[in-house]
């Protein structure tokens, strides 16, 4: 019976210690911020060094000919950006603008535009193995626009490909 | 410069004699300002550099003159169903081959700095739908798109080449 105790001692004693080398393996794995934010029911994220500013809703000035995922353009301290609405780009209905719709200003090399969330829900580092590859349900025309998925209070989140994203409606 | 003029055959006229043609010569280090004229189509506030305007005459006169009419929204739609315009102005753009773009009216004629003036943001720039637009003049009272109408008309001879119908197609304008 000792030598029994003693045995799952060893055994809870090892997986403690186990656990203890992963918790180490996970402070020292390289972390990511993202932005989470929503759109109508669903959780989304672009990566955060990507993100330069978070605006409320500006006036918007419709440019004649624009196609329909770029509503308009804004003025930002004077500066003109364009504004991306991302829920046709991904195949969502449009959403209604409400107090907590933000505007993001993402930039990538020389472009830079405002995409327009429902609501900026969170910013948070999280490790890089957090990220698990896109859900095989995701329609083909949505994956080539999404990095990955991870989870954040039991929800899943989309991380969004700006990079992608923007080289595709530059082109 | 002349608003509804008895005459009727001229609504506006540039301010100065001895206006450069479009194109001719332009330096920024020649000016800091540029005059548009300001109109508003289907909600949009729209300007164009007034050495492009040859004239605003009414449509119907423009039409018996037999000038090329081009309702603006038909070249470079307008986010919104087009609105009926009830006394439709013809606003003649001096080129090569005259041609005149259907407005509902002028609404003012302004100078505008040019260091107030922005590029087309990068997405918009690729975007070929938009190619009439060079710019946008940022204002404390909003912004104007800054539409280039020779190369409105440039856009329009490569997508038609035969004569234009005059109007109300779709119910436009009228009249």
């Amino acid at each position: 019976m000792e030598t029994q105790q003693s045995k799952s001692k060893l055994i809870l004693d090892e997986l403690r210690s186990r656990e203890k080398r992963e918790k180490i393996l996970d402070v020292e794995e390289d972390t990511i911020k993202v932005v989470i934010f929503s759109l109508l029911d669903g959780l989304y994220a672009f990566n955060g060094p990507e993100v330069k500013e978070i605006l409320p809703l500006l006036p918007r000035y419709y440019v004649p000919g624009s196609p329909d995922f770029i509503p308009g353009v804004i003025n930002i301290r004077g500066d003109i950006e364009s504004v991306i609405n991302i829920n046709s780009l991904l195949g969502l209905p449009d959403s209604k603008p409400s107090p907590k719709s933000r505007i993001a200003i993402l930039e990538m090399g020389s472009v830079r535009s405002g995409i327009i969330v429902d609501s900026v829900e969170d910013v948070i580092d999280i490790p890089e193995s957090f990220v698990k590859p896109p859900l095989t349900t995701l329609s083909s025309k949505v994956r080539e626009y999404v990095a990955g998925e991870l989870m954040y209070q039991d929800r899943n989140v989309t991380l969004l490909d700006m990079r992608r994203i923007f080289g595709r409606l530059g082109s | 410069m002349t608003f509804g003029r008895r005459d009727r055959s001229i609504l506006f006229t540039p301010a100065h004699s001895g206006y450069m043609k479009s194109g001719q010569g332009f330096s920024a280090a020649q000016t800091n300002e540029l005059e548009i004229l300001v109109f508003a189509l289907g909600g949009i506030t729209l300007g164009v550099d007034t050495e492009q305007v040859g004239g605003v005459i009414p449509a119907d006169e423009a039409e018996a003159l037999g000038m090329k009419l081009v309702p603006f929204s038909e070249k470079i739609p307008l986010g919104e169903k087009p609105e009926r315009l009830q006394a439709p102005k013809a606003l003649m753009i001096n080129d090569v081959t005259p041609y005149a773009v259907i407005i509902k009216s002028p609404d003012d004629i302004l100078s505008v700095r040019l260091d107030s003036i922005r590029p087309l943001p990068p997405l918009l720039a690729a975007c070929n739908a938009c190619q009439a637009v060079w710019g946008v003049a940022v204002r404390e009272e909003g912004i104007i798109i800054l539409i280039d109408f020779l190369r409105l008309h440039d856009i329009h001879n490569q997508n038609n080449n035969t004569h234009l119908a005059f109007l109300n197609k779709g119910g436009e304008a009228t009249t």
